[in-house]
């Protein structure tokens, strides 16, 4: 653990900043909530109050990454960034995840009229800790996805990566128009629960093979090599 | 505290560096020489760990740097641009860099912030470039590392602070020796830190030596073509200019009191060349038989 300190203060103090702004908006968006469910009627729907935490989550790997540079430069090693990373956004989602839900089970105490959408609201299912599980859960995807896009794009460069997701948006455009997607859809409403379980595993999936790609990454954006090539003088 | 061998790296299908070797098993203070390009960054960044050798061995004090995180309390780089993020002010890159030495002196430190003055609370994004660089060495030289490797450590300073870091390093190195490495195109002025030169051209260490060595070395003749040529014989003409019946031309020989009085008699003048001339002069030199093979 102790060779870890360094490199998780590091990371830990670029994701704060972030993190303390979002949890101010997040008040901020339920003091909002609270004031427009005075005016609601009935059981209106207000809005939804995860979506700065989503939103960041998505995006955090493009905000610490910097700090592959500071922790390479003070001695530390790319195993350490990745590990810092991922035990400090650990720290932040279970964090984000308490702060989301408690101002839910407030809402539910103090607001007038109305109600906030939660992801959890799709299972029908009453029970507070699924409530804490699925934000986290989301959370969780999230931040694998974009994680997994930054270390692609860190590792291959913007050129290579944005031809990479070119062909993955023709793929996807292509199976929308040709395949019949209603049994998938069908799957996503009706077993949401599991829907949301595999999107974690695959979530989790992406996590490995970011953690495999950062072993030996480039010091330099773009920079990896995908095939050995002879060097000449 | 290095052993370097057979190290080759390349980066782009273009070798970087090739076959060098080094080996230096005591404390000691090292001046890194080469021209922009030669190498000599690189070379760094596998000392410390940040790059990867694509063939041959690096250990440092013991341990092969790369991927290793045993080996950043056994060497401490410091860049020349050095990056510190935008939210760290002093206190928050003293208190990083502390993380990750061993022997670090947080006395020291506060000693030396004291001595370049610089404002704690203030971000170091803030910073001009010599404050920068003034950081960068507090942090190299608190860090007591084991080997401590500079890159380009007085860039950016007033001619005052230089003689200030150069005392500090001394200092520093004398309480707590240990292998320090600075890399500097103001080779002049390292120079009487270092005790041993190495210089890196075409894509290798070429020269590997106490300073006294090359210090000695590099001699200025002019005078008309015949007398000039009687005196060089067969020495090592590193750079020649014909000015009409005048000669002048650099050789790669001590300046000893036997050449300067057969110059004298042959009505040659003769100078000491400086100690960048001649660095620059051999390397170029070496670079065209290189060429030419």
């Amino acid at each position: 653990m102790n060779r870890l300190k360094g490199p998780l203060k590091i990371v830990s103090k670029e994701m704060g900043v972030t993190f303390y702004i979002n949890i101010g908006i997040t008040i901020a968006l339920f003091a909002l909530y609270l004031f427009l469910s005075f005016r609601a009627d009935g059981n209106e729907y207000l809005g939804v109050l995860f979506g700065p935490f989503y939103i960041v989550f998505l995006v955090y790997p493009f905000i610490f990454f910097k700090s592959y540079n500071f922790i390479l430069a003070l001695g530390g090693t790319r195993k350490q960034f990745i590990i810092s990373s991922l035990v400090a956004t650990l720290i932040f989602m279970f964090i984000g995840t308490i702060v989301l839900n408690v101002l839910h089970l407030i809402a539910g105490m103090t607001f007038q009229n109305g109600y906030l959408f939660h992801m959890a609201d799709i299972l029908n299912d009453g029970n507070p800790a699924m409530y804490f599980w699925i934000d986290f859960l989301w959370l969780f995807i999230l931040f694998g996805l974009g994680m997994f896009a930054q270390v692609v794009n860190f590792n291959l460069g913007t050129i290579r990566t944005l031809s990479l997701g070119a062909v993955l948006l023709l793929a996807g455009v292509a199976a929308f128009y040709f395949i019949d997607l209603t049994p998938l859809f069908e799957f996503i409403i009706m077993d949401h629960l599991l829907f949301v379980h595999l999107l974690a595993l695959l979530s989790l999936i992406m996590l490995i093979l970011s953690v495999l790609m950062m072993r030996n990454a480039p010091l330099e954006r773009g920079d990896r090599t995908i095939f050995t090539r002879t060097a000449t003088n | 505290m290095i052993n370097i061998k057979n190290l080759s790296f390349a980066y782009d299908k273009k070798y970087i560096l090739k076959d060098v070797n080094l080996t230096e098993t005591e404390p000691v203070i090292i001046g890194l020489w080469g021209r922009n390009g030669s190498g000599k960054t690189t070379l760094m960044k596998l000392l410390s760990g940040m790059e990867q050798p694509d063939d041959g061995v690096v250990e440092v004090d013991g341990v092969v740097p790369y991927n290793n995180s045993e080996a950043m309390h056994h060497v401490t780089f410091m860049q020349e641009d050095h990056p510190y993020s935008d939210l760290w002010d002093i206190n928050d890159a003293l208190n990083f860099a502390s993380d990750f030495n061993r022997n670090w002196d947080q006395a020291l430190a506060d000693e030396l912030i004291d001595i370049f003055q610089l404002p704690r609370k203030q971000k170091i994004r803030k910073f001009s470039k010599g404050m920068k660089t003034m950081i960068t060495i507090v942090i190299g030289l608190a860090s007591k590392s084991p080997i401590t490797i500079f890159d380009e450590p007085s860039n950016g300073l007033d001619a005052h602070m230089r003689k200030q870091f150069y005392d500090v390093l001394l200092d520093s190195y004398e309480e707590h020796p240990r292998l320090i490495l600075l890399s500097s195109h103001h080779i002049e002025e390292i120079q009487p830190l270092c005790e041993k030169i190495a210089i890196i051209d075409n894509n290798t260490l070429m020269h590997y030596e106490e300073t006294d060595v090359f210090k000695n070395n590099g001699v200025h003749l002019s005078g008309s073509s015949d007398s000039v040529h009687s005196v060089i014989g067969n020495m090592k003409v590193l750079e020649e200019r014909k000015l009409g019946k005048q000669l002048n031309v650099m050789i790669d020989a001590p300046f000893t009191a036997d050449l300067k009085s057969r110059a004298e008699q042959a009505g040659v003048t003769v100078e000491k060349a400086s100690f960048q001339d001649y660095l620059v002069n051999l390397t170029k030199k070496e670079a065209e038989v290189n060429e030419q093979a």
